[in-house]
């Protein structure tokens, strides 16, 4: 944000400006017109027949513009939110075309997209209203801490492939972006609360208008789980609770618009896993351990719009975070600080850039030897510092028929030093029904402080004496996971009521990471214990390739079908001198096939019922078969401001096991609920 | 990284007032411009509206531009009221903006949230964006049935019984009207907006 008002322009100056003005206006020529800084009082002031005639930008920040945007790109609406089964934020994941979400446990869950799935999948960046939710510590998202009232969600956008030329690193296979209402549109009272045969829930919101065409509002919620299965009996002592409380402020006034919200939340998670003892002749147990969470973070957002065609966005925001667990604790602070600007001309020329700074600063106490807690980062404090810039340029080739986007990130992390992700985007308009589209990308995945800086002992592979620990020591030659993706995508409205999405892609990775042998060491455990270490190194190379597609049917008004498949192969190889003995383990954690159907009926106009299925396919490492899943709800709407639904989540099996991360996995029982919403009109 | 320009008070900018170099030279920009327009950005920056807020402009003009000549309901008396099913759309926020402080024949204009078809006695307009609801066919049924005008988006709207469409074509928003329609559910579009629009006869 910079001001110019007061700078004098020489004669000079405005001279060989006008001079470049003229040259370029060759090359670049749209008129400009009034200059209002607001256009909606410009557009105002119009009569009817200029109104027709105004141009208006195609690109923009809408979900319209995500249907024309050549990448492989899905929307959940708040409308689906509030009609769906699901009651957090994987759960409505799953709905996603050829998004990979798998539930772990009771309180853990495996999201991705194109392959790499794992409890932290590391190549999926998560966003919520801007604010980064991946967790550098071990790279990927910790989904059981973030949450939200669900009823103030907007929209969640979900990006398969690389975006990192805007989103920079770590939007390697995917970028999720979760985005909250607005207060103006949260005005009133809602009470949600739901009780489940699993889970209960409630939550609380106030929202009203404030001077100056601001609103606000302020929600409260908490949540509490049961415990998942084990595979084979006995409760997985996973249950848990949290509560988080939080607030949106947002102003618009003339051509500004400025939002202010925080959120505050605590959680106290269960989870057994088996630990080091010193009694022989195990040298371990299963221990249930409880995870102590709880983070706040507070953003601002000024949006300006400075001209028509010309908006810029300034962000600030601070993140704090902390757990607290057997084998890792945590306290991390983030402040982040980004500016962009979008400029759009009639010719369809759009110039988006931006600028971003990130400082964190992190603290991982060494565990407690004495009990046999093992973890050790070497430095304990770390200050680390993101500097990043991004341009995309987007050109039409051919008016209303074939443009190019041309963009790209360079940004300097301080673990694998400069980052460069461009991008290369063309899209084709052979008819107002359909769009065809193709990309090539480069994204990396830069390396996590666990990666670099850790000593963590991660099992025992032999039980001696003196016992052998497999021990993860941190590499500070270990460079970032790169990407070079190419994708091609068809869109295809044939009629108003039908729509086809395909997304096809071949995803050629290197410097994916190993664990590579390093030698032994004796580890301060308080009894003789040899640490195995294994160090992660860059010696793996891999060819994803797969297809994605998406059918949306609206036979009648009243009913809407969506249909999806998608296929995945991975081949992982590794490379000449890595020692790693299960090089290839990342491939057979994704499903091969997935098939998903989507049915709403509205059956009358207070009832409606939603039906959503899912096939997925076998998960060989973690010998899981293929099965089919099935959540359904009603939802009858008995007022305008009251609505009662009824449903159930995995109701095809009394349990199903999806994933496994632990020595005993967990099974996802089968589960009813009714969810009670209510709301006072403000 | 070059100085961006921060719109109207940048002196580069000022320059963009006098019309530039038209006709066949126009739009031949290629990407390799991508550097000259980082170089000076505020270069050749126009007139492009968000098509939300052009839509919204328009459903601002149907006020005065529509005749409600079915007998004044009481509960419609005391304001012009447009109703939308999804306050968080950006027509939706934009419209509200737009009505703020503004009256049509002494009555105030208002912007309100419908979550029912049932309530939609008391609307002049019934805007039903992208994101309408899935039954739809009822809103429009209950809307024609009360003299409610029903604006959408697209021609699809049109196909599914609404009466006017605020197309996106050719980068300009264009209405689309049902005469029909209208007519039937005790409404008039002015000659100048039927001049303009392109209109729709079929049943």
């Amino acid at each position: 944000m910079r001001n110019h008002k007061n700078r004098p322009a020489s004669d000079v100056r405005s001279g060989r400006l006008w001079a470049t003005r003229a040259l370029l206006g060759l090359l670049f020529c749209c008129h400009q017109a009034n200059a209002d800084p607001d256009p909606l009082s410009t557009l105002k002031s119009l009569p009817l027949e200029e109104l027709m005639r105004v141009e208006v930008s195609i690109v923009n920040k809408a979900p319209l513009a995500l249907a024309d945007s050549p990448a492989a790109v899905h929307v959940i609406t708040s409308r689906q939110i509030s009609q769906s089964a699901a009651e957090n934020i994987p759960d409505l994941l799953r709905m996603v075309p050829g998004l990979s979400v798998a539930q772990i446990d009771a309180n853990k869950w495996a999201v991705t997209s194109r392959g790499f799935n794992n409890e932290l999948a590391n190549k999926l960046l998560v966003m919520i209203d801007g604010r980064s939710v991946y967790t550098p510590l071990f790279s990927g998202t910790f989904w059981g801490i973030n949450d939200l009232l669900l009823e103030d969600v907007e929209r969640i956008e979900v990006i398969r492939g690389p975006g990192a030329s805007v989103w920079g690193a770590n939007a390697v296979n995917g970028v999720i972006n979760i985005i909250t209402k607005n207060a103006a549109d949260t005005t009133g009272t809602l009470l949600s609360a739901s009780l489940g045969s699993e889970q209960r829930q409630g939550g609380a919101r106030v929202g009203g208008a404030l001077p100056d065409n601001g609103h606000y509002r302020v929600y409260a919620k908490y949540r509490n789980q049961d415990d998942s299965e084990f595979v084979g009996g006995g409760d997985a002592s996973d249950h848990w609770d949290d509560a988080r409380g939080g607030f949106r402020l947002d102003w618009r006034r003339g051509a500004n618009t400025f939002q202010l919200q925080g959120d505050a939340y605590r959680g106290d998670f269960g989870d057994s896993l088996p630990v080091l003892d010193m009694a022989p002749p195990d040298f371990s147990r299963v221990l249930n351990d409880h995870l102590d969470v709880a983070g706040s973070n507070l953003l601002l957002r000024w949006g300006r719009q400075q001209a028509p065609g010309i908006d810029s966005e300034f962000q600030a925001y601070l993140d704090y975070s902390h757990r607290q667990q057997w084998i890792i604790e945590e306290s991390r602070k983030t402040l982040d600080l980004s500016y962009q600007q979008r400029r759009t001309n009639p010719c369809g020329n759009q110039l988006v850039w931006g600028l971003n700074y990130r400082f964190g600063m992190d603290h991982l106490p060494d565990g407690d030897t004495a009990r046999g807690q093992l973890h050790f980062f070497t430095p304990k404090r770390r200050q680390d510092q993101l500097f990043s810039t991004f341009a995309q340029y987007d050109h039409p080739l051919l008016a209303e028929r074939l443009w190019l986007t041309l963009g790209s990130k360079l940004e300097h992390n301080d673990y694998s030093g400069f980052e460069v992700q461009p991008s290369v985007r063309l899209r084709w308009k052979p008819g107002a029904d359909s769009l065809l589209w193709a990309a090539l990308s480069r994204a990396v995945r830069t390396p996590s402080r666990a990666e670099h800086d850790t000593l963590f002992p991660l099992f025992i592979i032999d039980e001696g004496p003196p016992p052998t620990l497999l021990t993860l020591v941190g590499n500070r030659d270990f460079k970032a996971e790169e990407l070079l993706a190419w994708e091609v995508g068809y869109r295809f409205r044939p009629r108003p009521d039908l729509a086809y999405d395909l997304a096809l892609f071949y995803n050629d990775y290197d410097q994916l990471q190993t664990l590579e042998p390093a030698g032994f060491i004796p580890l301060p455990v308080g009894f003789p214990a040899i640490g195995a270490l294994v160090e992660p190194a860059n010696q793996l190379r891999g060819d994803v390739y797969g297809l994605e597609l998406e059918v949306n049917w609206s036979p009648t008004s009243d009913l809407s079908l969506q249909a999806s498949y998608s296929f995945l192969e991975m081949e992982l190889h590794a490379k000449a001198g890595s020692l790693d003995p299960l090089p290839e383990i990342n491939e057979g954690f994704s499903p091969e096939q997935q098939f998903g159907l989507l049915a709403s009926y509205q059956l009358s106009d207070r009832l409606a019922l939603h039906v959503w299925t899912k096939y997925t396919d076998r998960l060989p490492r973690l010998e899981i078969d293929a099965y089919v899943q099935m959540d359904s709800s009603l939802q009858w709407n008995l007022s305008p401001v009251t609505s009662v639904t009824l449903g159930g989540r995995n109701l095809l099996h009394r349990d199903q096991q999806q994933f496994s991360s632990g020595v005993v996995p967990s099974a996802i029982e089968r589960e009813f609920f009714i969810r009670l919403v209510h709301r006072y009109p403000g | 990284m070059p100085e961006p320009a921060s719109g109207l008070d940048n002196p580069c900018r000022k320059r963009e007032a006098k019309p530039g170099p038209s006709g066949a030279l126009r739009c031949l920009a290629l990407p390799a411009g991508l550097l000259l327009f980082l170089w000076c950005g505020a270069i050749a920056v126009a007139v492009a509206f968000s098509q939300h807020d052009v839509r919204a402009a328009y459903l601002f003009n149907f006020a005065s531009f529509i005749q409600w000549s079915s007998p004044t309901l009481p509960e419609r008396r005391d304001a012009f009221r447009y109703c939308v099913t999804d306050p968080g759309s950006p027509v939706a926020f934009a419209l509200k903006a737009l009505v703020r402080e503004e009256s049509s024949d002494g009555k105030p204009l208002l912007v309100e949230l419908r979550s029912d078809p049932s309530r939609l006695g008391s609307c002049h307009i019934l805007y039903l964006g992208e994101d309408a609801p899935a039954a739809s066919a009822a809103w429009l049924r209950e809307a024609a049935a009360r003299g409610v005008l029903t604006v959408g988006d697209n021609e699809a709207f049109i196909a599914r019984g609404g009466m006017v469409a605020l197309l996106l074509q050719d980068r300009r928003i264009v209405p689309m009207i049902h005469v029909e329609r209208l007519r039937k559910a005790g409404l008039a579009a002015s000659s100048k907006l039927l001049r303009f629009a392109r209109l729709v006869n079929e049943p």
